[in-house]
């Protein structure tokens, strides 16, 4: 099963689409969780689920507004949307009926 | 980012690999986070990288059976060059007030010296740089810590013995062997050929013409020492042919 940043990352991928690549996922995983996402976890995590066989990476083009270097993009393969969807799945039979309450 | 930070970052990167240097490289130009933030997340990614480096053997092979013994070995036979070059520098220099017959009977002549630096000064050359381009070649990413383990163990000799013109030597052969070894990894067959000819050959001369440089040791701890020191080559010599068989197939 996968861990939760894992699942982070697969949303982040699928939801992105083509625009998905180390920068926008990074982007859009602190924009969902609050808090910062550090480039080692994110390039290895990226590598682990890779090597899973749930992305797919490849280098794509360089763009000024990156310094001129070239973007990893990366894309959800259907083992991916598998993988994240059986999360997610466990997660909703778990937490159904849970009403979670903020002590702070 | 000014350009110090931006100029250290990319220095840091250089410990990826060239698709990741890029790839991490632009997203933290565009993120255009502060220089430290982006500092401690490169030498996390760069941290993270060394650790799965060392989960494989083959940089624990580099430390254990090149980087250790190896360096130790030639940095020994460094010292012992630089010593018998004293030698025949200090018999050169009073070569005119010295008893000819006694010369000749200890077999000490100029030309048997010339011969036994030169053996000897060739053999460290092509053992360091062999032992640079095998270490390099087998440790992968983790070259830093296997190159910074030999630095060690050639500063901890050079403390206890004193430092001689041989170590520099030592130094820039193996600093060379390594910067080849990290950009090409295998040697082509016919130049691995040549080097384990070269090396076995120059192996020979410098134990014939000077009956080893230790006196007193027997033949077995010759041949080990021999062996320890010529193992590099072998892996050199095996990798390329190891390397030709999977292109042919």
């Amino acid at each position: 099963m996968l861990g939760e940043f894992e699942y982070l990352l697969l949303s982040a991928a699928a939801s992105l689409g083509e625009e998905a690549y180390g920068a926008s996922i990074r982007a859009m995983v602190e924009e969902a969780t609050g808090t910062s996402c550090s480039i080692g976890a994110l390039y290895t995590t990226l590598d682990r689920l890779e090597q899973k066989g749930l992305l797919k990476t490849w280098m794509g083009g360089a763009t000024a507004q990156r310094g001129g270097r070239a973007k990893r993009m990366v894309r959800i393969t259907p083992k991916g949307i598998e993988a994240a969807a059986h999360f997610y799945g466990v997660v909703r039979r778990m937490t159904t009926g849970l009403a979670w309450e903020m002590t702070t | 980012m000014s350009t110090v930070p931006w100029r250290f970052m990319e220095w840091l990167a250089r410990a990826l690999d060239l698709a990741e240097q890029e790839a991490v490289l632009g997203d933290l130009y565009e993120s255009r986070s502060g220089a430290l933030a982006c500092a401690v997340g490169l030498a996390g990614l760069v941290l993270r990288r060394q650790m799965q480096a060392w989960s494989d053997w083959r940089p624990w092979l580099g430390l254990v059976g090149i980087a250790m013994p190896v360096g130790l070995l030639l940095a020994d036979f460094a010292l012992m060059l630089a010593r018998t070059f004293d030698l025949y520098v200090w018999i050169a220099w009073n070569y005119a007030v010295m008893d000819m017959q006694i010369l000749e009977e200890t077999g000490f002549t100029l030309r048997h010296g010339a011969v036994v630096i030169g053996s000897y000064l060739a053999l460290l050359l092509v053992w360091s740089w062999t032992g640079g381009f095998a270490l390099a070649s087998i440790s992968g990413r983790a070259l830093w810590w296997n190159a910074a383990a030999v630095c060690v163990v050639w500063l901890v000799h050079a403390r206890i013995e004193e430092p001689r013109i041989a170590l520099p030597l030592l130094w820039v052969c193996f600093a060379a062997g390594a910067w080849q070894g990290m950009h090409r990894r295998r040697l082509a067959g016919g130049r691995a050929a040549a080097l384990l000819c070269c090396t076995l050959a120059l192996t020979a001369i410098a134990i014939y013409s000077a009956g080893w440089w230790r006196a007193g040791n027997g033949v077995s701890k010759q041949i080990a020492v021999v062996l320890i020191l010529s193992w590099p080559v072998f892996y050199v010599a095996a990798a390329a042919c190891s390397f030709r068989k999977s292109a042919l197939q």
